[in-house]
């Protein structure tokens, strides 16, 4: 097949047994791959009732036909499975050097079922598979464990590990590749805990079959253009930490738990403080033009010590404004922890930001927290972000996620999320597109199922008032089929959604690699395939309407001073015209009619 | 002359006159100035701006400084 490696990897982490069963072309062609592909095998395999954390719920790491095939920006894989956190299907995206090595040792995807007796790794080089025990590796910071399982299988092997978060089923644990990229939302680092799967370790030397190289050179052109624009440019320069500027200036850095748009120490944690601080160098990852990672290290001057990769602007927002930390060492510091234990940065601070209010309210005390917790902090969030890894004290409350904590402790209305998931660093008040985006977001509260940031922000292609509901439904409907068929590619959505002509390239990509002509309006219905099977597996495990709700802080709580100020997120209008135009009913179900026609059931 | 204060953030930061690493610099500008005469004081090209910002509102570079405003200057940025 072109594109595809032909095969999935089965892998019963009960029995031991590993089975290598051929790609279906039909299942590829209707879902492609990645995100489309495992939701599919979900939908259709998983007792969709059962318990995230029970053997039975499978979890599917997956690339995509594009990976690795010069496409641009092709080094991308997810993890799909049924999110513990917020018991929807869920679909974790990553990049780094791990998914080229995962595709090259021939798999198009990893079906991981059952559960393990021990804690083990898988060992993939090429057709060679075998299950280790991984028991010395227990308790170790995903740095270690990829220095260990290097040592064991290859020095080149690529690594994707769970650090003692997972371990503990912290709700929100990430699954951490090459160190310092992450699959870190909805707490697939926690499914893989479950299972006693502690790291998947990969060496690839395969080629992937593509039907007409030569188009596919065309990505230089656009990579060379892509560097050249402002925006590459700025890319390069400042990653995407420049998002602080940004935000701030458009009143919608969310801040002290959403309360505000605006933090006033946004000069000490944005882009252009880490290059006079903290960044070594800009990395990459596999195949991509733009360099937004940031290798970084803290001075010898710093309260902190340590050296990694990032922050990225998410955890600007998480773990800094969010909850009022203007210091970026401390920032740093924090995110250096979450990327070691293996926990979601966004999350965590979400979590983090949920406690402080509650405690500010009176809610949570001293006592049972073991210490105080106001904002800005950073001292005890530190202490509080071990404990939580570990599982230990309150720590343990506290893995849960900042729903549980808002509902337990009487004031659910202070957990900033959607479907138990934590907002991403976009005020929705400011922004109103963006709130309906997190609303109807299969996952919750997350902003890579289709950001709205080009039209509201940068008024790419059209201007569009930020404000208001106009043109919102229609935008966004767009925006998360588009971004459903880019993320089944196997590539990052980065460079295809900062270009207009974005979608009409990946149809090109698409159609070169399997040989046959996509048209913008096939890859756009395919992608509405994926996000309507998404709901479909939702809505058969009870999510409607009401699910796809807002805290009132967004509906109802006018917006601070500045741009938008005085604005609400006119949700339900949005989501009335919304779901119209999607062809579900009223209360937000996919009709009959709609499912058919998609070829879904 | 009135004293204004301009935020050149991201890669407009080179249009900086003291260092890239200012925060903002305080600038003197005849009375009446507006945002586009800023902006051509500072020599940063029209087509590299995205968004201008007047003490935490949007403006129009037809519009009027006045002593002691704060502009902030945006470029297209996306990502997250």
């Amino acid at each position: 097949m072109n594109g595809w490696m032909g095969k999935i990897l089965r892998v019963n982490l009960t029995s031991g047994e590993i089975v290598k069963q051929p790609m279906d072309p039909d299942l590829a062609r209707n879902y492609v791959g990645g995100r489309g592909l495992a939701s599919k095998i979900l939908f259709d395999e998983l007792e969709l009732d059962c318990d995230p954390l029970g053997p039975e719920n499978m979890l599917i790491f997956v690339n995509g036909p594009l990976t690795v095939t010069g496409a641009l920006s092709s080094g991308r894989y997810m993890i799909v499975t049924k999110s513990p956190l917020t018991g929807t299907i869920c679909s974790s995206n990553s990049g780094g050097y791990f998914p080229a090595a995962f595709k090259t040792a021939g798999y198009d995807a990893i079906i991981f079922m059952g559960r393990a007796e021990k804690l083990v790794y898988l060992w993939i080089h090429d057709d060679n598979v075998e299950i280790r025990e991984a028991t010395e590796l227990k308790g170790m910071d995903t740095h270690e464990t990829v220095e260990l399982v290097r040592r064991e299988t290859h020095k080149e092997a690529r690594v994707a590990c769970i650090g003692p978060a997972g371990e503990n089923l912290v709700r929100y644990a990430a699954v951490i590749n090459d160190a310092c990229r992450a699959a870190a939302r909805s707490g697939v680092g926690t499914v893989m805990g479950s299972k006693n799967l502690k790291a998947v370790a990969v060496r690839g030397t395969k080629g992937v079959r593509v039907a007409d190289p030569e188009e596919l050179l065309r990505s230089n052109i656009i990579a060379d253009h892509i560097k050249k624009a402002d925006l590459g440019i700025a890319f390069a320069e400042f990653g995407t930490p420049l998002f602080v500027d940004v935000m701030n200036a458009n009143n919608i850095m969310p801040t002290r738990n959403f309360k505000e748009g605006f933090f006033h120490e946004g000069d000490v944690i944005n882009g252009a403080e880490m290059i006079d601080r903290t960044l070594v160098r800009s990395k990459a990852c596999y195949g991509c033009p733009l360099n937004c990672g940031r290798n970084t290290r803290l001075p010898a001057d710093a309260k902190f010590q340590g050296r990694g990769d990032g922050p990225e602007y998410e955890t600007c927002f998480s773990l800094g404004s969010n909850i009022c930390v203007g210091d970026l060492d401390a920032l740093t510091k924090m995110n250096y922890i979450c990327n070691e234990v293996g926990m979601d940065t966004m999350d965590a601070g979400t979590t983090l930001a949920t406690i402080m209010e509650l405690y500010e309210m009176g809610l949570i005390t001293e006592k049972k927290i073991g210490f105080p917790l106001v904002w800005g902090d950073y001292d005890n969030c530190i202490r509080l972000l071990y404990l939580i890894a570990r599982g230990e004290a309150f720590g343990r409350e506290a893995g849960m996620g900042g729903k549980y904590l808002a509902d337990k402790y009487g004031a659910p209305e202070v957990f900033m999320g959607s479907k138990g998931q934590g907002f991403a660093g976009y005020h929705p008040r400011g922004m109103v597109g963006q709130g309906l985006l997190y609303a109807t977001s299969p996952e919750g509260g997350n902003h890579t199922t289709g950001n709205t940031i080009q039209p509201e922000i940068n008024g790419i292609p059209e201007p569009m008032d930020p404000l208001t509901a106009t043109g919102k439904p229609e935008m966004v409907i767009s925006r998360q089929d588009e971004t459903a068929f880019i993320e089944a590619c196997g590539v990052c959505v980065f460079p295809y959604m900062l270009l207009e002509e974005g979608t009409e390239i990946i149809a090109e990509f698409y159609s070169a690699v399997v040989g046959e002509h996509y048209s913008e309006d096939d890859v756009r219905k395919i992608g509405e395939r994926i996000f309507n099977l998404e709901r479909e597996f939702n809505r058969r495990l009870g999510f409607t309407r009401k699910n796809d709700s807002l805290p009132k802080r967004l509906t109802e709580e006018p917006h601070n001073e500045g741009i938008g100020e005085g604005n609400v997120v006119p949700l339900e209008e949005m989501l009335d015209r919304y779901y119209q135009l999607r062809g579900w009913t009223g209360d937000g179900v996919p009709s009959e009619e709609k499912l058919k026609d998609l070829g879904i059931i | 002359m009135m004293r204004v204060f301009i935020k050149l953030t991201g890669p407009l930061s080179k249009f900086y006159r003291t260092s890239r690493s200012a925060k903002k610099e305080e600038v003197l500008i005849a009375e009446g100035s507006t945002v586009a005469d800023l902006l051509e004081q500072y020599d940063v090209p029209r087509e590299a701006v995205n968004l201008v910002v007047v003490n935490r509102h949007r403006a129009g570079s037809s519009e009027i400084l006045q002593e002691n405003d704060e502009v902030w200057v945006i470029p297209l940025a996306a990502g997250g």
